[in-house]
């Protein structure tokens, strides 16, 4: 029991391990797909927005490129001197200021032009600043005026990095330097929040992209992100955006939580790819994404963070919590059945050990049977068939009812019509009937008394109280009242209790009954002589000579004094005949031992089926009537 | 005997007491003046706040990192106030001209300048000048627009009118001028073509240069520009470290920087500002086109 108890708790430990794990990574994965989800629209949008600044990029760019003037300019300015370059440049400038603020105002942050050789020409957004090469610090300012080639893509500069679109600017066939659009985050950070509403997106740059990168006194203009130290960010104090992260008191949260936390960031950024960071806070579920930024080696060079709310997070907590709550208690209900259980079946099986040694200890044979089948049965019904088990009785049988011995004294399957209602129709008898033999193992008939109960639907409990020694008895008692005392022939009890069955069995396949009336001649005479003791003797002498000559069924009945009834089963008046004469002629050769020689007178009828058997008995008497009256010693049939 | 050594000692006792009070006091006091660990800083009205803010950030951050304190920024979108807020105390430290200094300093006694930045030939001197673009022609015969850069500032209305007088013989109030906010929009507005003359600040003009603009007229050397305290703010002793920390500022650090920052710092010359004879009263607050 308590193994059993262990085992059973130690397979529902290993259960509930098993479907919690499953809980715990099914929720893992409902999270991770919300989470890639929500991660891919957010790419998805950046990827959009770029897309869009680079067809106006383009469009800016064939704008300038049928801009004559402008592109007369820079032909010249490629050939000037230094102060003719001056001059061509606020002649550039004036010509294009106008587009620059249009520019502006479409969030486009830098409108820049390169010479050939990659120096500043003319930066419009710090006009007075130029001269100066990018070619080494920019690779796009390199692929466009070396390779001659378009290029886009996030770059670190001199002043601010942003997401750069750089055209080679190449007029009559002539190389005249580049020209760059570039956005400033800002200008991104507003379009994601027009697209995807969000608590605030951020620009956090790696430190080769941005403070390497940099003027030496532009340093300040980033300063170290609190979520890694390899990352900068824009001065609060210059970046609106940054600025208003800063002021946002949820971010702010989170940004601590990341900075406490640096286990879970630090690997995963590290890996320099796009991941997100679902995380709970004070119940309120967020969401981190960090999206990889590449520049235009395609190198990891920034993560645009976006801080959002999640509250699908919480949600999924929820509902796993709820399944969670559920198999605890489906898991601490099963325990506590199996509790149950065990003790039930521990009680049960108890009590069949009790049962079982009681009904072991019966004196009667026990059984569980449907009728046909045998589901129990006890020590007795063991020892009664000198079998260990059941099952070895139920190699040769089906039913204890196989094992009824076809007595007619008995019940037995021979009496039913359909011997499967056995069950039913031993019920309906009186105790009395409800009785049937079997034969043990000690090749003895057994005779027992036979009592139903229901056990429970169609079970029924038979129990077989061994009555053989009071059946002996009582036989011998039923013998006794059948049975005439001085001669033991049966009497006239037996005569009206069987005769019924015995004209059913004597006229059953043509043969006929006949019915015979026996007399002792002149026995009044022997009385009178030898006293009754002798005529007693006499009546014994007879009897015995009667049964040595009768055959095996014909029946001698006492009929009262010196009257006697024979029975007999014949094919013909004429085999009567012959047995009566056989029969007459051995009482008259016998010598009694005082008397000597007595006869007999017979008067006999035949059964006429269906008559009244006193209409038979009427016509021996009749019979024997004649007999004696016709000078006895003889034998009349009517 | 015994009973006058108590009596000694218990006065003693309270004169120690009372010194206590009084020193707890004290320095309670000196630890209130000297905790100011945020100063809020107005830098010119130059260009763009932001830009403005840029030139500074290198500054700042050197003073965060060696006298633990903060800069927050008040950012004004004018000379008028800057003054409003130093009399006010919102503001601690401000970046000034000679011309809004001494505006200040005339209905402000707690304006101190402590240190002036030195200019690209390493003297803490300016000049104001009148540039335009080198291929616009001055038309007298039309309207000269002048862009001017704020009615305190000293490259404003008080110096161009000044150069424009003597050098171009140009009577500014017969012309159309308009104040742009700042120097560099002066100076762009100029570049652009919407304006024929641009005053400004020597040193801005300068870079222009790059671009096409011309300086055709120079003032005299001016009192340089200058970081000028609010001593209702703060303490002696944080204004006096705060010039000794500025003042000493290493070369291969200050080097570094940009802009006005990038050249160093010098103590102020009181007696520079006495040669500026300025009356308010004659300077337009607005311009006339």
């Amino acid at each position: 029991m308590k193994k059993q108890f262990i085992l059973s708790a130690f397979l529902l430990f290993v259960l509930a391990y098993i479907v919690y794990e499953f809980l715990h990574k099914s929720k893992r994965n409902d999270v991770m797909r919300f989470t890639n989800k929500s991660l891919q629209m957010i790419k998805i949008s950046y990827i959009s927005i770029l897309n869009t600044y680079k067809i106006s990029a383009q469009k800016d760019m064939n704008h300038l490129l049928e801009n004559k003037d402008v592109m007369e300019l820079l032909k010249k300015f490629k050939y000037a001197s230094q102060s003719e370059k001056n001059l061509i440049r606020g002649k550039i400038y004036r010509l294009l200021y106008k587009q620059y603020n249009t520019m502006r105002n479409l969030n486009i942050r830098q409108f820049h032009f390169h010479t050939p050789e990659g120096k500043s020409l003319l930066r419009f957004h710090k006009p007075h600043r130029s001269g100066d090469s990018l070619m080494d610090i920019r690779e796009s300012i390199r692929v466009a005026n070396i390779l001659k080639e378009k290029i886009s893509g996030f770059e670190g500069g001199k002043v601010y990095p942003g997401f750069r679109y750089v055209f080679p600017i190449l007029y009559q066939g002539e190389h005249l330097g580049s020209v760059e659009f570039s956005i400033a985050f800002e200008s991104i950070e507003k379009e994601l929040n027009n697209v995807l509403p969000s608590l605030g997106y951020q620009l956090i740059l790696s430190k080769r992209e941005s403070y390497n990168k940099v003027f030496d006194w532009h340093k300040d203009y980033f300063i170290k992100s609190i979520i890694s130290q390899e990352y900068y960010i824009e001065n609060p104090e210059i970046s609106l955006v940054t600025k208003k992260l800063q002021n946002n008191p949820t971010v702010k949260k989170l940004e601590e939580y990341i900075r406490t936390h640096t286990d879970i960031i630090n690997s995963k950024i590290e890996t320099k790819q796009s991941f997100s960071l679902p995380i709970v806070l004070d119940h309120i579920g967020y969401m981190i994404h960090f999206i990889d930024i590449k520049n235009t080696k395609n190198i990891h060079s920034a993560y645009i963070v976006a801080y959002s709310n999640f509250n699908e997070l919480i949600d999924i907590n929820r509902k796993y919590t709820i399944f969670c709550i559920l198999l605890s208690t489906a898991i601490f209900l099963i325990f506590f059945l199996i509790v149950i259980v065990s003790r039930q079946l521990h009680t049960l099986s108890f009590q069949k050990e009790n049962l079982q040694h009681l009904l072991d200890e019966q004196e009667n044979i026990v059984i569980l049977s449907s009728g046909e089948l045998i589901t129990y049965a006890n020590q007795k019904f063991f020892d009664f068939f000198n079998i260990k088990s059941l099952n070895e009785f139920l190699v040769e049988y089906k039913c204890v009812c196989e094992k009824f011995i076809e007595d007619d004294r008995f019940f037995h399957l021979g009496k039913l019509e359909d011997p499967k209602d056995w069950v039913q129709a031993i019920r309906l008898l009186p105790k009395s009937k409800s009785i049937v033999a079997m034969m043990g193992e000690d090749l003895q008939l057994h005779s027992f008394s036979l009592s139903i109960s229901i056990y429970e639907h169609n079970i029924y409990i038979l129990s077989f109280s061994d009555i053989s020694a009071t059946m002996i008895e009582q036989m011998k008692l039923r013998e006794k009242t059948l049975h005439d005392t001085l001669t033991n022939t049966y009497n006239r009890e037996y005569f009206e209790q069987n005769i019924k069955q015995i004209k059913i069995d004597y006229t059953k396949t043509g043969n006929q009954l006949a019915l015979c009336m026996l007399d002792i001649d002149f026995f009044k005479k022997v009385n009178d002589t030898y006293g009754h003791d002798i005529g007693d003797k006499v009546l014994i002498e007879l009897v015995d000579t009667i049964n040595r000559f009768s055959r095996k069924e014909d029946i001698l009945i006492r009929w009262g004094g010196e009257e006697f009834i024979m029975i007999f089963k014949i094919h013909s008046q004429e085999a009567l005949a012959l047995v009566l004469e056989n029969l007459r002629q051995a009482i008259e050769k016998h010598l009694f031992k005082r008397v000597k020689n007595i006869t007999c007178s017979l008067g006999c009828s035949i059964y006429i089926p269906n008559e009244a058997i006193e209409n038979t008995i009427k016509r021996a008497d009749e019979a024997l009537y004649r007999a004696k009256d016709s000078g006895r010693n003889r034998i009349i049939i009517l | 005997m015994l009973f006058t050594l108590f009596t000694i000692n218990a006065v003693f006792d309270r004169i120690d007491s009372m010194k206590r009070i009084y020193l707890f006091i004290v320095a309670v006091s000196l630890y209130t003046l000297q905790a100011k660990d945020t100063l809020y800083f107005a830098p010119l009205p130059l260009n763009k706040g932001v830009q403005n803010i840029e030139e500074f950030l290198p500054l700042n951050s050197y003073l965060k990192k060696n006298l633990q304190i903060n800069v927050k920024y008040i950012y004004k979108q004018d000379y008028a106030d800057i003054i409003k807020g130093f009399k006010n105390s919102s503001i601690d430290i401000a970046y000034l001209g000679p011309l809004p200094y001494i505006y200040l300093k005339n209905s402000c006694k707690h304006a101190m300048p402590i240190v002036t930045f030195k200019q690209a030939n390493g003297k803490s001197n300016y000049q104001c000048v009148l540039s335009k673009f080198k291929e616009d022609t001055i038309d007298r015969s039309q309207t000269i627009k002048i862009a001017l850069t704020q009615p305190l500032s000293t490259c404003g209305y008080y110096m161009s009118n000044i150069l424009l007088k003597n050098s171009l013989d140009i009577n500014i109030s017969q012309q159309g001028y308009k104040y742009t906010m700042s120097h560099t929009n002066a100076l762009i507005k100029t570049l652009e073509g919407e304006f024929d003359i641009a005053g400004a600040k020597d040193t801005i003009a300068k870079q222009y240069e790059s671009l096409g603009m011309e300086v055709i007229a120079k003032s005299n050397a001016l009192p340089g520009f200058s970081l000028v305290v609010n001593t209702k703010t703060l303490s002696p002793e944080q204004i006096n470290q705060l010039q000794k920390t500025l003042l000493a500022i290493p070369y291969s650090t200050y080097k570094l920087w940009g802009g006005i920052t990038s050249r160093g710092m010098v103590k102020p010359s009181p007696k520079e500002y006495e040669q500026l004879k300025v009356d308010f009263s004659t300077i337009p607050f607005y311009g006339n086109m």
